[in-house]
């Protein structure tokens, strides 16, 4: 646990790192506009922005807990396999979308499927922006460091993050995220050789592993299913409007593709100190929630002070990450959902008041939701794979899929993907060899099928039209 | 439109060049850290890779935040 010096070094660091987000607010957000607007985000923030934005705390203690529970399974199909999925998305997507000026999910669903499709996408994105896996995170971190009550943390955490949407957002600004993400990284990376040796190195792994030697198996321990929705979620990215907008805001198409595909190898380097740190503290205190043995092991390793820099890292990526989301769920229900279900005309006060109250609603779902899972990745999971099931085909049709697209697609496309993740979550299926069949491999094939039937049904509500692209 | 073969001449993939060498850096990456991992390589694994990224991350954000403070004054004598 942390000690009155490390409690001294955080409030010094977060003051210090809040300093220099005041200092670079007014210029960040001069720049943030400038460069959205010429499009002229050089190589370095690119890579900066997406390692930031990508690899969240969650991102690190979720890994970690999936890693100690399926071994190195977890590196070789999940790491690998998902950074490999991206690739085309690297090469040849990202680029082609480059120009399209559609940038929010609701309002691609909107111009493709007519108002009632987006207004159901709304709802989940709604849903999906209440990011539950964070607040887990939260709670396990605040356990480790303070022995505070996951619950209580968690609270603390996102009534935090409500105040600083409400504020607008001050953590959210470019170079504080970076800071937070430096903190973590450094953190987790110069501590995982202490705790490699801790346990032997990779000898000493296998041999504590020798009553269970499919962790150490680099395909054996995760069961087949698992792995492959871990990599389907991963294409999630490819339905992701914000994503191409800070793939657009760089330089240029070679700019934005080569900052992608520099952070797949650095990623994957990442992955593995963290999912073999997962194995490790899996071996060193078993029957200990993987998760909070991980933060428990940084912190003993860490000398004074350092340690609670980790912290802050972690804390700080996930109120970060928090703190969009909010922003975009927010926005969500004040202008995707309220401005599209009222006729009269929304002023820019009720708008503004209608954001803040979803930030509130979003924040009392995630502390509602988050504790009910056993593993961090099994919150994400979950909502990645609901949102997934119900919007991933619509929303990616509207994006690739030139010929015509009727409102019937999208609506018959997010009814039976919802139907069926729902019904294979309340009734899993074991399947022998295979294991618990995923709700995500049956909801999202069946979400396409029902796209391409739907599309048969009705007219195309972009016929005549100019596409969506700027 | 008249720039745009030009353009798309521009963003082609070069395949070598620069956007190869991230491809193939990738592959070589995970097939090596695979290969000690199998192999039990301990100096690799417990300290060439952990130090490596530690190492990347830094000059990442170094490079970083000089762009950042470098833009930053030049907002503030453009706007003076």
């Amino acid at each position: 646990m942390l000690n009155f010096v490390d409690n001294i070094v955080i409030v010094i660091a977060v003051a210090a790192v809040v300093a220099i987000g005041v200092y670079f607010s007014k210029s960040v957000t001069d720049m943030e506009s400038y460069y959205l607007a010429n499009r002229s985000l050089p190589w370095s923030l690119v890579v900066g922005t997406l390692m930031a934005s990508w690899y969240g705390g969650v991102g690190v203690i979720g890994t970690v807990g999936y890693a100690a529970s399926f071994g190195l399974a977890s590196w070789f199909l999940w790491s690998i396999g998902a950074h490999a999925v991206r690739f085309p998305l690297a090469l040849w997507v990202g680029p082609k979308i480059h120009i399209r000026s559609d940038v929010t999910i609701p309002d691609v669903l909107h111009n493709t499927y007519g108002k009632a499709v987006a207004l159901i996408g709304s709802v989940f994105l709604f849903i999906y922006c209440s990011q539950i896996g964070e607040i887990t995170a939260t709670g396990v971190i605040g356990e480790a460091a303070w022995g505070i009550n996951p619950v209580l943390l968690g609270i603390i955490i996102v009534a935090i993050t409500i105040l600083l949407t409400v504020l607008g957002g001050l953590m959210g600004v470019a170079v504080t995220d970076m800071i937070f993400f430096l903190f973590m990284v450094l953190s987790v990376s110069l501590v995982f050789p202490q705790l490699f040796n801790s346990v032997g190195g990779l000898a000493g792994i296998r041999a504590a592993t020798a009553d269970n030697p499919m962790l150490m198996h680099p395909v054996g321990g995760m069961p087949t299913s698992k792995a492959i929705m871990l990599i389907l979620l991963c294409i999630n990215v490819y339905a992701d409007p914000s994503f191409y907008q800070r793939f657009s805001a760089s330089n240029s198409v070679k700019t934005g593709r080569r900052a992608m595909l520099t952070c797949f190898s650095i990623w994957v380097c990442f992955d593995i100190v963290t999912m073999l740190a997962g194995i490790i503290v899996g071996i060193t205190n078993p029957g200990e929630r993987p998760e909070l043995a991980y933060v428990n092991a940084i912190l003993s390793h860490l000398p004074q002070g350092l340690r609670a820099l980790f912290i802050i890292g972690l804390f700080g990526a996930i109120v970060s990450t928090l703190d969009s989301y909010y922003l975009i769920g927010g926005t969500t229900l004040a202008k995707d959902i309220y401005g599209r279900l009222t006729t009269k005309q929304v002023s820019d006060k009720q708008m503004i008041n209608l954001s803040r109250i979803g930030s509130v609603i979003l924040g009392v779902i995630g502390v509602v939701f988050a504790f009910r899972f056993t593993l961090i990745y099994d919150a994400i999971a979950f909502m990645s794979s609901l949102w997934m099931s119900v919007a991933f085909a619509p929303v990616i049709m509207a994006l690739m899929y030139k010929g015509k697209k009727t409102p019937m697609a999208g609506l018959l496309s997010m009814v039976t993907g919802c139907l069926a993740f729902a019904i294979l979550k309340i009734f899993p299926i074991d399947i022998p060899g295979f294991g618990v069949l995923e709700p995500l491999l049956i909801g999202l094939p069946v979400s396409f099928l029902f796209w391409f039937i739907g599309n048969q049904i009705g007219q195309d509500l972009n016929a005549g039209k100019k596409t969506i692209q700027g | 439109m008249s720039n745009q073969p030009e353009k798309k001449e521009a963003n082609k993939i070069e395949w070598i060049g620069m956007d190869g060498f991230l491809c193939l850096l990738f592959v070589v990456l995970s097939a090596f850290i695979g290969f000690c991992l199998i192999n039990n390589v301990e100096v690799v694994i417990g300290y060439v890779v952990p130090i490596g990224v530690a190492v990347v991350t830094l000059l990442v954000f170094l490079k970083y935040i000089t762009e950042v403070f470098t833009f930053s004054k030049k907002g503030k004598k453009g706007k003076k």
